[in-house]
């Protein structure tokens, strides 16, 4: 128990001083396991860890992932998107952020990482707010805000490193975070709805557009729907599982954008390469995860903090309070992969002693997270905003970001109180 | 007093934990009179198929696991997961106890831990989403999930196609189609959870194929505890530990039938046709597998295997 | 030297886009294999976990070479001053030890791979050569790190973020 504590102590601040997150987890876990169990058997798990993660099929299913969101950013899909959305929204006070919020939400769709999805969002739809007059507060934060769309609605790498790492059902998890996405999306659209009619400075009104425009901005959407059905459709309709249906979206994103004519060999190489290189990264920090794991196992750390939680009379639900102030917390200084992977392997164990559902539990975990991704002061969302946008004040951003963060906490709260919300899907399924 | 500690991959609810497992422990920690303690792990520290190097590096004292999921390093222990070697697993584990220890012992595939029990599952069977398997074409171009090199031959001279996923995977596989059937025992059905997808059984005498498992402890650990506690431990495990696992797979099994045919699944035998075939494959392979006898160490493999029938036959009081 | 390198550079580019476009090309092929012919491809999985395998520790040394590693950035405007050139290069060091301990076990684990036959579950592939693979990787990996004790330590913050930052994003 001690040296689980001083080793995710040591984690906490080796990552912080800039000691690469892979590192930092293999390294103390090497050493904490090499205390508990002895230098050899720290030793031979080195490989064994490493071995077990890398000839996994489950695993497999992040890179394709990040390959279709890749073609998808790179080969101009997401503007079409957002062209039709706008065609429909524009006029509407506040219409531009609208729309940018439902493209966030479908391009998140076929996208596994809300970062990409804010990447994405701010070339695509920045520009057009601008030109209009949005103010820099409501454009960015609403692009912000978008982004964390991504990773709740499926396909989601966040969510699949949670079902990887917990041992749940990927199809089920995703399926669970189609409606607690789409209650997010609403909320989002109502909060852009009630600024633009507070302040309407901040969210002027687009220019109409006529039926014949409408129809044609649809037509550039058929890509995007097409990947969607087949990826949902294939999922819920039990067509092939989470890691095939990554394989096929990835595939018939690279049919569909040769056959356009939209990619070019060097297009092609740059999309190969850089989800190669994502995935190595995503790879070498689930190494020293799963390590890590390994040795809050041994050291007996999940069952000391869960005794200490009875012990401070802190009930199931008081566990689970818990359990969220700490990824709140942790939120605000760290991104949420790094969360996820540090922290899940030592609060599941907790959480089935009490008998938690793990599906619903990622779904939370995810919303969590993605708080933490548009809060000050760390923000990866508003990070990755600020290096695409550097003319926007960080300020501006997370003041635009608070009614966002506020509706936030209400779908937290709403989640976890009615675990039906999550869950309701999935019993279908079943 | 000294804790052990185990890694085991079945979830802390599968009949394994509480009816094999924790009474065993029990047992061990009042033979030592509480000097010896073993302490589940909260997880398993690596995949099912590493359980083997995990006690033999030390990683976790004591772990179990299928012998065919390293499929060739343990290639003398193949004969025992033949078609017919017995669907009554109580006989057949402690037959392959006395097999291990009279031919098995001390060869190289099993140094570095002491062998602690053994263990078949009764015999495995053919289970179909929809289709009754009957003559010997009826599995012609199914897909059926399996997992070992046996079932995987069997399959295949049957026409099926082979689709390799461990039996928790079975869900997962059924339901999105990947297979249309699935070899398990029947209490895996159940305990994987896959009763509503897998209504149509077909029981073929004997078994289609069986499983064979070990518990193992390091051995470096094992030789740290002291003499008397080692016999202690011993006189609990071995064909003993053997027996409880057979006993505790032979009732779930039962019982799983039993349910099964409440709930109006189909119950198949094979025809003749379709029993000779799979007899005919077993011949193959069993004379293939003799004849790499002295690959894996064992000069007469097929008295080997006459050894284990007598023994089970002696078990299940035929 | 440099010609001699960036051929390598190029030769393992050419290695990750094949063994990523086989994943796909590979789940492609089973899933409409299966769904449309009932004949799936055989081992489909298990040649994917190996194809990940490959790309996955072919990508380590450029990986390595390039920074690109996952790093909270939240204090890099102290930590990327001057003062702090020694701390980068100990930490290269310890990034370079771990990557060479990786690599020595994995040494160890091709040889033992040999005498207990491990082989993968459904195509039979020996483990050991994979094993041999992945240690020869680590090794390069490793001296990669190792150049970054001697190359300028991470440099200004500004820069440093938004690269990292968009590796993230991509
Ligand atoms: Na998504
Ligand atoms: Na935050």
């Amino acid at each position: 128990m001690t040296v689980g504590l001083l080793s995710l102590l040591a984690v906490l601040v080796l990552a912080f001083l800039r000691v690469p997150l892979a590192f930092a987890l293999l390294s103390v876990s090497l050493g904490g396991i090499g205390v508990v169990m002895g230098w050899d058997v720290a030793r031979s798990l080195v490989p064994m860890t490493i071995s077990e993660a890398v000839f996994s099929y489950e695993l497999a299913v992040v890179p394709m992932f990040i390959l279709m969101g890749n073609i998808l950013a790179r080969t101009g899909i997401s503007d079409d998107l957002f062209r039709a959305a706008n065609a429909f929204l524009g006029p509407v006070r506040g219409g531009l952020a609208l729309s940018t919020m439902v493209t966030c939400a479908g391009f998140s769709a076929v996208c596994g990482s809300s970062l990409a999805t804010a990447a994405t969002m701010s070339k695509v739809a920045y520009p057009s707010m601008k030109r209009y007059g949005y103010s820099d507060a409501l454009a960015s934060a609403t692009i912000a805000a978008g982004g964390t769309l991504g990773i709740l609605i499926p396909p989601s790498i966040i969510l699949m490193i949670y079902g990887i790492l917990t041992q749940t059902n990927i199809g089920h998890l995703f399926v669970a975070g189609v409606v607690p996405g789409l209650l997010g999306l609403l909320m989002y659209l109502l909060v852009i709805y009630a600024v633009a009619r507070i302040s309407p400075q901040d969210a002027p009104r687009g220019e109409r557009t006529t039926m014949a425009e409408k129809l044609h901005a649809l037509r550039g959407v058929w890509p995007f729907t097409l990947l969607f059905v087949l990826i949902i459709g294939g999922l819920y309709g039990k067509l092939f599982t989470a890691t095939e249906a990554a394989g096929m979206g990835a595939g018939l994103a690279l049919i569909l954008s040769m056959v356009q004519g939209r990619m070019s060999w060097q297009d092609f190489r740059h999309i190969f390469i850089e989800t190669a290189t994502t995935s190595v990264m995503l790879y070498s920090v689930l190494f020293g995860a799963l390590l890590f794991a390994k040795l809050i196992s041994f050291s007996g750390l999940g069952e000391g903090i869960l005794e200490l939680f009875n012990q401070a009379g802190l009930g199931p639900w008081g566990t689970i309070v818990a359990i969220l102030v700490v990824f709140l917390l942790l939120g605000c200084v760290m991104d949420s992969l790094a969360i996820i992977l540090i922290c899940v392997p030592l609060f599941v164990p907790i959480l089935l002693a009490h008998g938690f559902d793990l599906v619903w539990f990622g779904i939370i975990v995810v919303v969590v997270t993605e708080i933490a991704l548009i809060t000050p002061p760390i923000g990866m969302n508003v990070f990755v905003l600020k290096a695409t946008l550097p003319h926007v004040r960080l300020g501006a951003i997370f003041r635009g970001l608070t009614p966002f963060i506020a509706i936030d906490l209400v779908r937290l709260a709403l989640l976890v109180i009615f675990p039906s919300i999550s869950l309701a899907l999935v019993a279908f399924m079943k | 007093a000294t804790t052990l500690t185990m890694s085991s991959w079945v979830s802390p609810t599968h009949f394994l934990t509480p009816e094999v497992f924790q009474p065993w422990i029990e047992d061990v920690k009042r033979v030592t009179e509480g000097r010896v303690d073993v302490r589940i792990l909260p997880k398993p520290v690596g995949a099912p198929a590493q359980h083997w190097e995990l006690a033999r590096k030390g990683v976790a004292d004591i772990t179990w696991g299928n012998f065919t999921y390293e499929p060739d390093r343990f290639k003398a222990v193949w004969f025992s997961e033949m078609p017919f070697i017995g669907t009554k697993a109580e006989a057949s584990s402690v037959a392959l106890w006395e097999t291990y220890e009279k031919y098995l012992a001390g060869k190289p595939a099993f140094e570095g831990v002491v062998m602690l029990g053994v263990g078949l599952f009764g015999g495995g069977q053919i289970h179909h989403g929809s289709k009754n398997i009957v003559e010997p074409d009826d599995l012609k171009n199914q897909k059926v999930r399996m997992g070992g090199p046996i079932q995987k031959r069997l399959l295949e001279d049957l026409g099926a196609v082979a689709v390799a996923g461990p039996g928790p995977k079975a869900y997962e596989l059924l339901e999105s189609g990947v297979v249309d059937a699935s070899l398990h025992t029947i209490e895996s059905v159940i305990n994987f959870r896959v009763e509503d997808k897998l209504k149509h059984h077909t029981i073929v005498p004997g078994g289609f194929y069986d499983a064979s498992f070990f518990v193992v402890i390091n051995e470096g650990k094992w030789n740290k505890l002291s003499e008397a506690d080692r016999k202690a431990i011993m006189s609990v495990s071995g064909e003993k530990l053997s027996r409880l696992w057979g006993q505790r797979f032979d009732a779930q099994n039962k019982a799983g039938e039993a349910k099964l045919r409440a709930e109006g699944h189909v119950f198949n035998a094979p025809s003749k046709a379709l029993f000779e075939r799979i007899g005919a494959v077993r011949e193959r392979m069993l004379a293939d597998w003799a004849a790499e006898g002295p690959s894996f160490g064992v000069d007469k493999p097929m008295e080997m295997l006459e050894f284990f029938e007598q023994r089970y036959k002696a078990h299940a009081g035929k | 030297m440099d010609a001699y390198l960036s051929r390598i550079r190029k030769g393992v580019e050419a290695l990750l886009i094949l063994t990523l476009a086989g994943m796909v090309l590979l789940t492609f092929i089973d899933v409409i294999g299966r769904r449309l012919f009932g004949a799936p491809l055989y081992g489909a999985h298990d040649a994917t976990e190996h194809l990940m395998a490959i790309m996955v520790f072919c990508g380590l040394p450029l990986l390595t070479a390039a920074r690109g590693h996952l790093t909270v950035d939240l204090f890099d405007k102290w930590l990327l001053r001057p003062g702090w050139v020694w701390w980068h290069r100990l930490v290269s060091a310890l990034v370079a030890l771990v990557l060479l301990l990786i690599a020595y076990e994995f040494l160890n684990s091709a040889i033992e791979a040999g005498k207990i036959q491990e082989i993968s579950q459904s195509l039979s592939i020996p483990r050991g050569g994979m094993y041999g693979f992945i240690a020869f990787t680590s090794l390069l990996s490793a001296l990669a790190a190792l150049l970054g004790c001697f190359a300028a330590p991470p440099s200004h913050p500004v820069t440093v973020q938004s690269h990292a930052t968009q590796e993230r994003a991509k």
